[in-house]
């Protein structure tokens, strides 16, 4: 296990400019994701902590530990390649023992470790086969056992699950993070999925244009965001991000957009903004009685099953509002049909017009 | 064809259910199939251009050749040929002029693997670990593959001529009287070899390159990870990957390698001097087109494609166990 430090990290590729003063820690035994849209600078974060990218700027440390001038192979860190990365001229056992055998381990010791490693990602039948002989979610099995094997200080993972359809990558998220958790090795996982970000995490750090946007459990950054980019790349469908105008007249604040009125609870300062709902925000009835309503027209119903998803115009005068409810169970409404749906007023977020969080909803 | 396979749909074509007319056009291809599969003339018509060239330029001259090398003959039309059974190779074959050959090709050969097939691959990671920054280097490797061989000849050969050659003056500075390297039957073979080595060395590191950005980068970023360093990344992963490179670079080489010194042998030795530098290749030219001994060319010839077709062989079965082709 592995306390591990990014100091004002940056790393730049001649003038472009990919981390920006990257600030993180991460604790002993914790799973932390990165995620963020592609080209935010995540992998690169990662990179830099494996010692594949020299960072321009700033250190890493591991258990405090000043390791930015460090080989890769000398940090102790194992790592999850997208690609998996696995030799293709060695067999499955051979690549497994690879790091054990560069050790210069017995054999004895190299065969029962690997074996181990096998049996506990259920591959022990694979041993012999090369890679080319496997399925996508056995050569992944065998990436991670490729890094357990070696008992590392911390395990990293680059989109580890992006090549795999999705019933395996359901079956494979719940495997990492439950091996995870019973060798409570210290983890750095990279994703562009803002589910595996969402049900892997200990904590999550959202990046993009190479900056971290903000860092907290889950659930927290889901149900606070700090501004219009996290709440809009967390959740799907993406938040209902309105612009409009906050106007203040008599102590009494409102957003004010095309086709749209909401009441503001005391406090909200005048000008532009953006006012962030979650689809599953909305329902059908009123809930209480200071629920919004929002009146409009159904463009699209997307039924899922448990769940369904609809699109709704709202037409005014001065333009039209588009948004996205999520509704439980099933709902058959036609096009074009008017519809209202209410909303608590606690589940409104308010962004100033800078895309950070106004302060209200909280 | 189409309208031929309307045609001979007969009257009870009908549309089929998802539209079209089903029964016609299957009809169509049964007949096209017929035709294809049962003693049709269409897929030799298509093979024949191959056929006629392959024919023509390699099995009937691989034929006559054979036919020749059992024969006396002057390549006069007017006297006939005159059987002589196996005369012709054992004459071949018991000459100097063959022993002599024979011997250089091995040292051409011997010669070729560590400068032409091994030298090149230590070249080719280089400029790889470069990327993008080593292309003006390989243009530069490159380069001499494109220069006429007759021009490199005339140019080495200025070059290291004893009297009025650069290498004299050079070979002075540090004190050394510039010896007559293609005079010198010791040496002139290794003038040859160089020089051959130096024409290919890029072309054969152009083929490397091409083996080496097969190899994902990812392999060795994983190594670095498992602890490894560069020389056993070298080891226990380019090298097992570039096989499948190395051994058409080894086998195309040594075959290459017996006509290209033709050249350079035919402009700056002739093959000599006393047979010093002569191959099986220039062998067969002596004696088919400077003796006019057509027998003992073809008996060379016959001679020298089973060489070529053993050593293709043995290549195959013994090196190709140690490939590993598929990633």
């Amino acid at each position: 296990m592995a306390f591990i430090q990014f100091d004002r990290v940056s790393k730049s590729f001649g003038a472009t400019r990919v981390v920006l003063d990257f600030s993180l820690e991460i604790a002993e035994g914790e799973f932390v994701v990165l995620v963020g849209p592609s080209g935010c600078g995540k992998t690169t974060s990662l990179r830099m902590l494996a010692g594949l990218e020299q960072p321009t700027s700033g250190r890493i440390l591991i258990d405090g530990v000043d390791v930015t001038q460090v080989p890769s192979k000398e940090r102790g860190l194992a790592m999850v390649f997208q690609s998996y990365a696995l030799y293709p001229h060695m067999s499955v056992a051979e690549n497994i023992g690879f790091a054990l055998s560069l050790q210069r381990l017995p054999k004895a010791e190299i065969e029962q470790r690997v074996a181990a490693a096998a049996d506990r990602l259920d591959i022990g039948h694979l041993l012999s086969r090369k890679p080319r002989e496997l399925s996508g979610g056995q050569r992944q099995r065998v990436a991670v056992a490729r890094s357990i094997v070696r008992e590392p200080r911390a395990f990293l993972f680059d989109e580890p699950l992006s090549n795999l359809d999705a019933k395996l990558r359901h079956s494979a998220r719940v495997e990492i993070r439950t091996l995870q958790r019973q060798l409570g090795i210290t983890t750095l996982y990279v994703t562009h999925d803002q589910v595996e970000a969402m049900t892997m995490a200990d904590r999550i750090v959202v990046m993009d244009g190479g900056a971290i946007r903000q860092v907290g459990t889950p659930m927290d950054v889901y149900r606070n965001p700090n501004s219009v980019f996290v709440a809009s790349f967390l959740g799907a469908p993406p938040t209902n991000c309105i612009d409009g105008e906050v106007t203040v007249s008599d102590g009494a604040a409102r957003f004010v957009a095309p086709a749209l009125s909401v009441p503001l609870p005391s406090g909200a300062r005048p000008g532009r903004g953006t006012l962030g709902i979650r689809p599953e925000s909305f329902s059908l009835s009123q809930q209480s009685g200071e629920d919004i309503r929002l009146e409009g027209r159904v463009r699209f119903v997307e039924a899922l099953g448990a769940e369904t998803l609809i699109d709704v115009a709202m037409e005014g005068q001065d333009g039209a509002a588009y948004l996205t409810a999520r509704l439980p169970g099933q709902h058959d409404f036609a096009q074009g049909r008017p519809i209202g749906l209410f909303a608590a007023p606690a589940s409104l977020r308010l962004f100033d017009a800078d895309g950070n969080h106004a302060g209200m909803g909280r | 064809m189409v309208d031929t396979a309307l045609s001979n749909a007969g009257p009870d074509a009908r549309p089929h259910p998802r539209g079209g007319l089903q029964r016609p056009l299957a009809a169509g291809w049964a007949h096209l199939r017929g035709r294809a599969g049962t003693g049709s003339l269409v897929p030799w018509l298509y093979l024949a251009p191959t056929l006629v060239l392959l024919a023509v330029f390699t099995y009937w001259p691989l034929i006559h050749t054979a036919y020749l090398s059992l024969v006396e003959w002057n390549l006069n039309p007017g006297q006939p040929a005159r059987f002589v059974g196996l005369d012709n190779y054992s004459r071949v074959a018991g000459s100097n002029l063959f022993q002599a050959a024979l011997g250089n090709t091995l040292v051409y050969l011997a010669a070729s693997i560590p400068l032409k097939v091994l030298l090149p691959i230590p070249i080719a990671v280089f400029l790889w670990s470069l990327g993008s920054k080593g292309h003006i280097y390989r243009a530069v490797l490159f380069l001499p593959t494109l220069i006429s061989f007759v021009v490199v000849g005339v140019a080495v050969m200025w070059i290291l001529n004893p009297i009025f050659g650069y290498a004299k003056q050079y070979a002075a500075m540090i004190g050394i009287r510039m010896p007559n390297l293609m005079a010198d039957p010791d040496t002139a073979i290794w003038v040859i070899i160089v020089v051959s080595s130096w024409k290919v060395l890029g072309f054969n590191v152009l083929l490397y390159l091409a083996g080496l950005a097969s190899i994902n980068r990812d392999y060795i970023e994983a190594m670095r990870m498992d602890g490894a360093g560069d020389g056993t990344i070298f080891t226990r992963l380019i090298w097992p990957l570039l096989t499948p490179t190395l051994m058409f670079v080894l086998i195309s080489t040594l075959i290459f390698t017996m006509q290209q010194v033709f050249t350079p042998i035919d402009l700056m030795t002739q093959g000599g001097p006393s047979n010093s530098t002569t191959n099986l290749f220039y062998m067969v030219y002596q004696y088919s087109f400077v003796t006019f001994d057509v027998g003992g060319g073809a008996a060379g010839t016959v001679m020298l494609f089973l060489l070529l077709m053993v050593m293709a062989l043995v290549q195959l079965r013994l090196i190709d166990r140690r490939v590993q082709y598929k990633q």
